[in-house]
């Protein structure tokens, strides 16, 4: 009888009001994927800055992913190495050249425009510094161009961000607008955003945290 | 079950608008409200109804219009 | 048709993105509204608030032809009749504890509701065999954005401006949202690419937005 495949030892270094962390839990839980959950005591000890939690990623960030001696820090690369190293994983890659394109940049995305939308509800929920108004305009403006696409999407005949079919685009992006009312955003202007959340919340795995009704 | 109680609030109001709130919260509550007392720090109210309305009257008496504090509420069969 | 005074109706929704079993949240001169639609397939529109606590309904989740209310579950008939009270099962709900409602119908693929509250209209909007493509939310007042179309598209019926986007013959129907912001939900007249008059509304919206009070009169975009 021969040996079972050994699967990827991975330890999540987490928070649980954290979207990027969250991010990262998400996919893990739609793959089925088993991890150690180790709980940061960011607020309000600030324990992502010890030195201890320095030494193991200087960037004073989460969420941080150990896998078999790699340390990784930056939710959108971990999912990257996630869906690349774990059973299922590739389904949420696409394989075209240009719906892989697109899906990085969706990714980028997800750390440029729309940071702002994790920005505000830190500001708005634990006093984080930051121009509160501000960050809410930008993020306004990315759910914006998320609203747009997902109109544009909806009448191509697609449901997801890229293609025809769930990728890590989904998964990067869902945080920030499923908790917008953290920071006083409703979805009332987003009919083509809550259709879309309603699919991601269907999909076979999915959890949620607080702040994000598991109802669909 | 229907029951009987008194209410008592003791705290900072605007009588007029703790009257019209508790007259509001009765009739939506379907519930009787007579006020026996009504002043700047202290209202008493008998309810009759179905108990759950009942405790429903009292909670949302406790928290009130915004422009009326209540401290303390004590509560009696009538 | 942005005088709130005026009772009319007003679109509020495409009648595919409210779909069964969901509800969502919007407002009409900035009154918060909920729209629903039961297992059943009818759509309701609602004042947006549960009379327990004041928790917006449309936080709340739809069970067969029951909204329910998010916070405690207190649960409404398509009537907006409270009929169960979790934490009370054995309590017979009064009649009294019910959600204010809005007379609604749906016409040219769109939700309207009559803007004034528990009245019933003397007729239903305008039926008209248009195409129902997105909804869009300007943040314009709806008095800027009414004046802005006129000048290019014809008012008519039901908050309606009809005219040319993208090469296609579209009705654009108001919503005024709040003081600050208007919806304006698109429909297609006949035939038309949906992601090229979809595009052009986006560059309308542009448009609207760019727009100072001074320049009203001229609206340059993308035809």
């Amino acid at each position: 009888m021969s040996q079972p495949l050994e699967s990827p030892r991975l330890v999540l270094h987490d928070y649980e009001l954290d979207a990027d962390c969250y991010k990262v839990r998400l996919l893990l839980a739609l793959l089925g994927a088993r991890y150690e959950r180790l709980a940061v005591d960011v607020h309000p000890g600030h324990e992502e800055r010890s030195p201890a939690y320095l030494a193991l990623n200087p960037r004073g960030s989460l969420p941080i992913l150990e896998q078999d001696g790699l340390v990784l820090a930056e939710a959108e690369a971990i999912l990257l190495h996630c869906a690349g190293l774990l059973p299922g994983g590739g389904a949420l890659v696409p394989q075209d050249g240009a719906d892989h394109a697109r899906m990085l940049s969706w990714l980028f995305f997800a750390r440029g425009p729309l940071a702002a939308a994790g920005l505000a509800r830190l500001h708005a929920m634990l006093e984080a510094p930051g121009d509160g108004p501000a960050l809410e305009r930008q993020a306004l403006a990315a759910f914006r161009v998320m609203e747009d696409h997902m109109t544009a999407q909806r009448i191509a005949g697609s449901d997801w961000f890229v293609g025809a079919a769930p990728s890590l685009a989904d998964v990067a992006l869902f945080p920030a607008i499923a908790l917008s009312r953290d920071f006083g955003v409703d979805h009332d202007a987003y009919p083509a955003l809550r259709r879309w959340m309603r699919r991601v919340r269907a999909l076979p795995g999915f959890v949620t945290m607080p702040g994000i009704p598991d109802y669909h | 079950m229907r029951e009987r109680i008194e209410l008592v609030f003791l705290g900072v109001f605007e009588p007029a608008s703790f009257a019209e709130f508790m007259r509001h919260r009765a009739r939506r509550l379907s519930v009787d409200a007579e006020t026996r007392r009504l002043d700047a720090g202290r209202v008493e109210v008998t309810v009759e109804g179905e108990s759950a309305l009942v405790d429903m009257f009292e909670v949302a008496c406790s928290l009130g219009p915004l422009d009326c504090l209540v401290t303390d509420v004590a509560r009696r069969a009538a | 048709m942005t005088d709130p005074a005026v009772p009319a109706w007003h679109a509020v929704a495409l009648a595919a993105d409210i779909e069964p079993g969901t509800s969502a949240g919007t407002r009409l001169h900035d009154r918060e509204l909920v729209v629903w639609r039961d297992s059943a397939g009818a759509s309701h529109v609602w004042e947006d608030r549960c009379p327990h606590r004041g928790m917006r309904l449309s936080f709340g989740f739809v069970r067969g032809d029951h909204i329910a209310c998010l916070y405690h579950g207190w649960a409404y008939d398509t009537a907006g009749q409270c009929r169960a009270i979790p934490a009370h099962p054995d309590l017979a709900v009064p009649e009294t504890i019910r959600v204010p409602t809005y007379a609604s119908a749906e016409a040219s693929g769109l939700i309207f509701v009559w803007s004034e509250m528990g009245a019933t209209p003397m007729s239903p909007p305008a039926a008209r065999p248009l195409t129902a493509l997105r909804s869009l939310f300007v943040e314009a007042t709806p008095e800027r954005v009414a004046a802005l179309l006129a000048g290019r598209f014809a008012p008519g019926p039901d908050g309606s401006f009809a005219g040319c986007l993208a090469g296609a013959d579209v009705v654009l129907f108001l919503q005024p949202f709040t003081a600050e912001r208007t919806g304006l939900h698109v429909t297609i007249d006949g035939a038309g690419d949906g992601a090229l008059v979809s595009r052009g509304a986006e560059a309308l919206r542009h448009a609207i937005e760019a727009a100072a009070p001074s320049r009203f009169a001229s609206l340059e975009f993308a035809a």
